[in-house]
């Protein structure tokens, strides 16, 4: 067990709750998923963690040059669509999209049903979460029912059989582009002024942090020393610990699913060739450095109002738009993963290491030195 | 239109702005608009006596918007908007301090919050009025049950489906037509209804 890409410490302090204690030398790494949306697998982009478990570099890292100039969500998102569009003409795959009825799919359907001709839209299938008529409900009845091939995202299944023949686009890493519900939170606590304030002049930020401790903080301040752009106030502070810290996480912990039914060789080959991710795309992640500013003060508004606001344009719904906020949806399917599933660590090479493994309970013990 | 006019202890409670949409004496009929509407805005059943300046009179379908919880300090329970969370499920009644008459700040214009409460009211007139939940019908034959039940379910999607009155209107009207021969009875109270508040 080695060169570890995913390591989910929440599934393992769920098998092992001893890991928790405060007399086991480790600890402070197990109790970090007390902290409000902290991530189940950690990684920093910008730092090496001294994480007990061998952890690899991280498999998202940041864009190396900054070249856009561009501020506008709708021109970012729809040249990320049009280059979508031209891979799957170059490559001949069936395209496929998760949608959730959440925001950051459906911006991401709103830019492709915008950009792609007829014959794209003809081939693509939409995988729908359960939860469509309780999220977006008009949406789906307008532009979605009865125009395209529709499949429940329950029923889908990746194999031996399509891996190398569908590319999957989901919206994950929407909330790390976006913002951190955290900075949401002081929203709505009526602490907006907390936004735009130093971080550095905040006496106690585990205060305005819901579960979280020194230990964070000290992860997140030694990372930001390293941040390719300043990080000031409470509103950056709280992005970048998800840009920072919670990107693999977001983009990896769905492999789990999606990787299910395939050998490591396959599924390295899904990973590179079969998934796309608009939010994970370098032109977004360089407007979402890009836009720092501006987005701590949209979101006094409503959160994530870039993306809503680009949605309304298309589908003239003012109720969602002002209405809808940012919640876990497609990704429950996932999350619930680590816990049904046993798997709670992938190598760089994909091998899963699993708690059903007797071998890789043993070798995990040793590493903890639990053994 | 004073058919629609609401009062009651039941708030459907925006989450975020925390006005109140619609307030009820049925705790049940609260519940059914929040569910159904949830597409549209987040919301939860608040019990207004938690707040010590709530009377009777002094919250309805006129002004309720104009009214304001106060801020849940240190309890985010209900904060998170998920369809999983389980204390959106039942009536919210822990809460304490003022009702504040006051403007929610939103993105939504007054115009634009009022037709979406005027939805939400014909949701109530249909669904306290029309489908009465004593009806015996509903403890019937599990066919003809089966039926009713499923004839409650396409109405909430119409009312899911689609934002504006005058189109939630007319697919009522085109569904409640088409179920004449299945569902005479509620067919009948249905344009029944649309008579009385609209003409």
């Amino acid at each position: 067990m080695d060169d570890l890409i995913y390591f989910s410490s929440l599934t393992v302090s769920i098998y092992d709750q001893s890991l928790k204690e405060r007399d086991y030398k480790h600890q402070e790494w197990f109790n970090l998923n007390q902290a409000e949306l902290w991530p189940m697998h950690v990684n920093s982009r910008v730092t090496k963690l001294d994480t007990p478990w061998p952890l690899a570099n991280t498999i998202a890292p940041l864009p190396t040059r900054n070249l856009l100039s561009e501020k506008r969500f709708d021109i970012v998102i729809e040249s990320i669509a049009e280059e979508f569009a031209q891979l799957i003409k170059k490559t001949g795959r069936k395209p496929y999209v998760c949608w959730s009825g959440g925001i950051d799919s459906t911006a991401i359907l709103v830019s492709l049903f915008k950009t792609c001709d007829q014959n794209f839209l003809n081939n693509l299938t939409i995988l729908l979460g359960k939860n469509i008529h309780q999220e977006n409900s008009y949406f789906y009845h307008h532009f979605v029912k009865d125009r395209f091939d529709c499949q429940d995202i329950d029923q889908f299944k990746i194999d031996s059989s399509n891996y190398h023949k569908i590319i999957v686009v989901d919206g994950e890493a929407g909330n790390q582009i976006m913002g951190h519900a955290a900075s949401y939170k002081l929203l709505y606590f009526n602490q907006e002024d907390l936004l735009d304030r130093d971080w550095k002049t905040i006496k106690n930020l585990t205060e305005i942090y819901t579960g979280s401790t020194d230990f964070h903080h000290e992860l997140i301040q030694q990372s930001i020393k390293h941040a390719p752009l300043p990080i000031t106030t409470v509103y950056d502070y709280f992005w970048w610990l998800g840009f920072n810290f919670k990107f693999d996480d977001v983009l990896l912990r769905k492999m789990l699913s999606y990787g299910k039914y395939l050998t490591p060789e396959q599924s390295n080959d899904f990973w590179n060739h079969g998934l796309y991710r608009f939010y994970a795309h370098d032109l977004m992640q360089q407007w979402s450095m890009l836009t720092l500013d501006l987005r701590r003060q949209t979101c006094k508004r409503t959160p994530k109002y870039e993306q809503k606001k680009y949605i309304l344009e298309f589908d003239q719904n003012p109720f969602w738009f002002a209405n809808k906020h940012q919640e876990a949806s497609m990704s429950d399917v996932f999350f619930k993963m680590p816990i049904t599933n046993s798997v709670f660590a992938l190598d760089r090479a994909w091998k899963k290491y699993s708690f059903s493994n007797q071998e890789d309970r043993r070798a995990l013990g040793r590493i903890l030195e639990k053994a | 239109m004073d058919e629609l006019y609401s009062t009651g202890r039941y708030g459907v409670v925006d989450i975020l702005h925390r006005r109140i949409w619609v307030n009820t004496w049925s705790e049940s009929l609260a519940h059914d608009i929040r569910r159904v509407f949830r597409t549209h805005v987040s919301t939860m059943v608040v019990d207004l006596r938690c707040f010590d300046n709530f009377n009777d009179e002094l919250v309805d379908s006129n002004v309720s918007l104009n009214w304001q919880i106060p801020h849940m300090q240190h309890d985010d329970r209900a904060l998170r908007i998920s369809c999983k969370n389980p204390v959106h499920d039942t009536t919210i009644n822990y809460l304490s301090g003022h009702l504040t008459n006051s403007q929610a700040i939103t993105l939504l214009r007054d115009q634009q919050a009022k037709d979406l409460q005027q939805i939400m009211l014909f949701y109530r007139y249909l669904k306290s009025y029309i489908f009465d939940p004593d009806d015996t019908i509903l403890q019937s034959d599990d066919s003809i049950k089966q039926k009713k039940i499923c004839y409650h379910e396409k109405i909430d999607d119409i009312f899911r489906a689609e934002i504006n009155l005058e189109k939630v209107k007319g697919k009522i009207q085109d569904f409640a037509e088409t179920q004449f021969d299945d569902c005479f009875d509620y067919s009948s109270r249905v344009m029944l209804a649309m008579r009385r508040l609209y003409g």
